[in-house]
């Protein structure tokens, strides 16, 4: 998860320490459709996975978008 | 001594350059714009300013030169802006005769011009920065940082507060940028993505601002064209302002925010809407996205040159409601933002191929960027037309933060859009803003 978060700090003005495992992508840290469209793109490389359209929009949490890099990943 | 570094040109300046050598205006290279605000102001100190701003940001010590046919950039350590010039004037008329002189003579950056600031103590006794930049070092959102940052530094000097965070250098987003423009697989990716992208979609149509009853746009489609003629020669501009008010701005913020969506996408779908009205109800056009291309916070805080233009196959199914219809609109225009960098030729060369139109048609209707822009409250910020463009219509809406309403810029082509043509859009396009605000999942057919 740190990892995660790291990746994040690259995209939303907030420290690591700050990111709460259960904010979303959208309400809580305000991503716009860019920045979220690079920051994926930037997860898919590092955990070694492709997230597809209809799997960003189903994550409510970075809980959720966590478990799918967990789970789809080969970079963890 | 360390050895400067050479560097080629990022994607989003080659597209500046190729339109340098296009064009037969020498300007096209101009962006021109002021700030002007209501306090007096130290122009010695403003000038001490301008250059501490030049040494914090190395995107105004950029020089250019030619190494065999391209056109290459380097770093200098140290330029000095001396001799920025300060005038009075003490009418409208002689005021503007000089801004209008100022923003047509071309900017020389390969005599190592890059920035001419200019400060103007103004007819009505307000204080004006005017400042002509090469796009090859700035874009808009740039222009906002360093005017931003111009302030901030005044302030500091004056106040003997401490300065501003340094921003984010240019040279580091150029490595960036240059490696994925070298990078082979990211670039054949985007081959393959593009080639089904257009490949897959019917002929799209051009949707001008002048509407279908265009008599020269009738006649391209008379003879079975889908784009505009492109104008190589007759392409003077016209710049005209308009506005979308503070309450309906705070209307289109709070929707934005409610359903997660960028202001960007909401306006550039209303946009489209309107030119597809306007234009017999067109169903698949091809709009233009000139994209700021931040999407990191380092990129953010950096003002040198990222915008890039982005073809955006739009369809308008007059059958859904507006949330349908900008749902899919999204998923597109997400998978698009995962190929930016790719070469703008060679997109054009895609479409050109699968469309079977000419590189003398032009299928964009509409050109767009929105930028929140950050400037004192109460400032006035304008962007000048700098007299002749490619671009049959670009449409810059600037989201005034402080003032909470969004300035329209637009710069049309004389030829086929003049006062009338904007008017009638314009209005078009806050009736359709106030309707889908109002309900998102009205059908698009039952739109006034």
């Amino acid at each position: 998860m740190d990892k995660l978060k790291t990746i994040i700090c690259n995209y939303v003005d907030i420290k690591v320490a700050d990111i709460r495992d259960d904010m979303s992508l959208n309400a809580d840290l305000g991503l716009d459709s860019l920045s979220l469209t690079m920051m994926i793109m930037d997860i898919e490389e590092s955990f070694g996975c492709e997230i597809p359209e209809s799997a960003i929009h189903e994550f409510q949490t970075l809980n959720d978008l966590y478990s799918y890099v967990e789970e789809n990943g080969t970079g963890i | 001594m360390e050895e400067k570094k050479i560097y080629e040109l990022t994607p989003a300046q080659d597209v500046v350059y190729l339109q340098c050598r296009l064009s037969i205006h020498k300007n096209v290279a101009n962006i021109s714009s002021s700030l002007t605000i209501e306090e007096e102001i130290d122009f010695e100190l403003l000038k001490k300013a301008f250059n501490i701003v030049a040494e914090r940001n190395d995107c105004l010590r950029l020089k250019f030169f030619k190494s065999g046919k391209k056109l290459m950039q380097t770093f200098e350590e140290k330029k000095e802006y001396n001799n920025i010039p300060v005038y009075e004037f003490n009418t409208k008329e002689t005021q503007d005769k000089y801004i209008n002189e100022f923003i047509k003579a071309p900017i020389k950056f390969l005599k190592g011009v890059v920035a001419e600031p200019v400060f103007i103590k103004t007819f009505d006794n307000k204080s004006m920065v005017l400042m002509k930049v090469c796009h090859l070092i700035l874009d808009i959102y740039g222009i906002n940082i360093i005017y931003k940052e111009l302030f901030d530094v005044y302030k500091a000097l004056k106040n003997n507060t401490e300065m501003p965070e340094v921003p984010v250098q240019f040279e580091e987003l150029i490595v960036a940028d240059l490696k994925k423009k070298n990078d082979e697989s990211f670039n054949q990716k985007n081959k393959e993505y593009f080639t089904e992208y257009f490949s897959s979609k019917e002929n799209p149509y051009y949707a001008g601002v002048h509407g279908e009853e265009n008599k020269i746009w009738q006649k391209q489609k008379k003879k079975g064209r889908h784009a505009m003629k492109l104008f190589l020669f007759n392409n003077q501009t016209k710049g005209f302002q308009k506005y979308i008010d503070k309450d309906l701005t705070t209307k289109i913020m709070e929707y934005c925010k409610n359903t997660n969506q960028s202001p960007a996408n909401f306006l550039f779908y209303a946009l489209s809407i309107t030119a597809s009205k306007l234009n017999g109800k067109v169903k698949n056009m091809l709009p233009m996205e000139l994209c700021n291309c931040r999407g990191t916070v380092q990129s953010k805080k950096c003002a040198g040159t990222k915008a890039q233009s982005i073809l955006c196959y739009t369809t308008i199914n007059y059958e859904k409601s507006f949330k349908e219809n900008f749902d899919d609109f999204i998923k597109n225009q997400n998978s698009l933002y995962r190929h930016i960098g790719y070469p703008d030729l060679e997109v054009q060369e895609l479409l050109h191929k699968y469309y079977k139109s000419s590189y003398l048609e032009v299928y964009y209707g509409i050109a767009f960027s929105f930028l929140p822009i950050v400037m004192p409250k109460g400032s006035q910020f304008k962007i000048y037309s700098n007299g002749y463009g490619a671009l049959p219509c670009y449409i810059a809406q600037l989201y005034r933060v402080e003032d909470g309403d969004i300035v329209m810029a637009y710069d049309s082509q004389k030829k086929i859009i003049g006062q009338e043509e904007i008017d009638r859009f314009h209005k078009k396009y806050i009736e359709v803003l106030e309707q889908i605000l109002e309900d998102q999942n009205i059908v698009l057919d039952n739109l006034k």
